[in-house]
């Protein structure tokens, strides 16, 4: 169970950290009440600077994913994250589509492109 | 006089000797995987290294002769030892000075990586993982053990007692009973544990620098040597506590009649603690070097680094020092063995730990 961040990616690095955190909850490898290693842990071994990791795991918590106990650190508390209304899911949705289409692409290809990406996302998932 | 003095002097030159054998050897111990502490490419290490080996070696060879001549002249015609400690002494600094400046001659080759994506496992390092009770609560016992059997028998202890034995266990060296001369051992033991435990618990947080592309076999490996170090420890503090909480106990049993008949066996207890120490030690080194040599051929480059920190040591590869990275302890630059992020948090404790040493040694020798 790695999480990994690539310093060519256009991402921000928290963001990297906090997108794969999220597909690792997502397909159910992290459950709710596994504990996260601690910050300067996660910002020694990829060497960024602890509050870029310390910005994820609050992004992350701020989601409803995680929670960060003082002295406890962080812990996975639910495998779905709230506060989110209907709109604001399809929105990234909606956008990635509108690629696949500008792309040039069939919909039946663009719906076997969305199906492999969950399959692939939810490999393993319970 | 003149005796004595040659019976000091000749240990002296015969350790200096050693440690020079030692320093001239250790450039080049690993072959060009660290030449000075630095990967160097082959061309480099047969070519321009040679040119700076036999420089350095000249240097060195020059300084510690020319040290050693001055220490052990002033020495005898003034009769007094000293002289040829401090010059002693003096060579040391001036073989790391010039073990220092020769290493940022070295050019290091392709050290740095060029990968960009790096992993770390979702997995907390924890020291409790890498702890055994039964051997932790035995070396607790024996390290608290002597101090509080010494306060109960303290008022009992004669007015000298014995400070130094030789090898048969007999008392050779006197001194008057001070807490220092009764205590000084325990309290030694005792910060000797507690600065091992700290160690202990750094190496188990050490900085794991996994590419992305092979992430499981490097920490496969890099957990290895992780584990590796900590069982080390751990054979050093167990024999430590026994060897030191036994020789504590000298004291004990050689001025208290009832318990004299243990002596014997307490003497021979040690000797075989020694030699198991220094197995430990050399087994060990085997080990790293072992599983260095694995995870080279598995990964093809056993140490990975990213540009930025490559800028961040200092000597040769012997000094880190890198406010910008949150890890208070990271793999040595070739790889084998572990170092302090002297920017780290938490240093300055680490650093005092290393300060009473000589601390200690001085108060030991105030009141023999």
């Amino acid at each position: 169970m790695f999480i990994v961040v690539d310093e060519n990616d256009r991402r921000p690095i928290y963001q990297q950290v906090v997108d794969e955190i999220k597909a690792l909850i997502a397909r159910g490898v992290l459950r709710e009440g596994a504990a996260l290693p601690p910050v300067r842990q996660v910002a020694a071994d990829l060497g960024v600077n602890l509050n870029t990791i310390a910005t994820a795991y609050r992004e992350l918590q701020s989601e409803g994913l995680i929670v960060i106990r003082h002295g406890a650190g962080a812990v996975v508390s639910s495998r779905t994250s709230s506060e989110k209304t209907d709109e604001e899911l399809r929105r990234p949705l909606r956008a990635a589509l509108t690629q696949l289409a500008l792309a040039g692409l069939a919909r039946a290809e663009i719906m076997s492109i969305v199906a492999e990406e969950l399959r692939g996302l939810l490999k393993g998932a319970r | 006089m003149k005796n004595s003095m040659l019976s000091v002097l000749i240990p002296l030159l015969m350790t200096n000797m050693l440690v020079l054998a030692v320093l001239l050897w250790m450039p080049v111990i690993r072959g060009e995987k660290a030449f000075f502490g630095v990967r160097v490419s082959r061309e480099t290490y047969l070519g321009e290294g040679r040119r700076i080996l036999r420089r350095y070696w000249l240097c060195l060879l020059a300084a510690f002769f020319a040290l050693e001549a001055i220490g052990f002249l002033t020495a005898y015609y003034r009769r007094n030892f000293a002289f040829a400690l401090v010059t002693h002494f003096l060579s040391y600094f001036a073989a790391f000075a010039l073990y220092s400046n020769f290493a940022r001659e070295v050019r290091p080759f392709r050290v740095v990586s060029d990968a960009t994506k790096f992993a770390t496992p979702l997995q907390t390092r924890r020291l409790a993982d890498y702890t055994h009770l039964l051997l932790e609560a035995t070396v607790v016992l024996l390290t608290i053990a002597p101090t509080v059997v010494l306060i109960y028998y303290y008022p009992a202890l004669p007015e000298r007692v014995p400070v130094h034995w030789g090898i048969n266990g007999q008392p050779d060296r006197w001194a008057r009973k001070t807490f220092s001369t009764v205590f000084f051992l325990p309290i030694l033991m005792t910060y000797l544990q507690s600065w091992f435990l700290l160690l202990k618990y750094d190496l188990v947080h050490a900085k794991m620098t996994l590419p992305a592309e092979q992430a499981e076999v490097y920490l496969k490996f890099k957990e290895q040597l992780i584990v590796a170090s900590v069982h080390m420890m751990d054979w050093v503090r167990a024999l430590l506590a026994i060897m030191l909480g036994t020789v504590s106990m000298f004291i004990l049993l050689t001025t208290v009649e009832a318990l004299r008949h243990l002596m014997p066996i307490a003497n021979l207890l040690i000797w075989p603690c020694v030699g198991l120490l220094l197995i430990v030690c050399f087994y060990y080194v085997y080990r790293f070097m072992a599983i260095n040599n694995r995870l080279e051929e598995a990964t093809g480059n056993s140490n990975v680094e990213r540009e930025s920190e490559a800028a961040k040591w200092t000597s040769g590869g012997l000094f880190y020092y890198n406010p910008d990275d949150p890890a208070l302890i990271v793999e040595k630059r070739d790889g084998l063995g572990y170092t302090y992020n002297f920017a780290g948090k938490g240093i300055r404790l680490r650093l005092a730990f290393l300060a009473v040493v000589p601390l200690l040694v001085l108060w030991a020798l105030m009141d023999l």
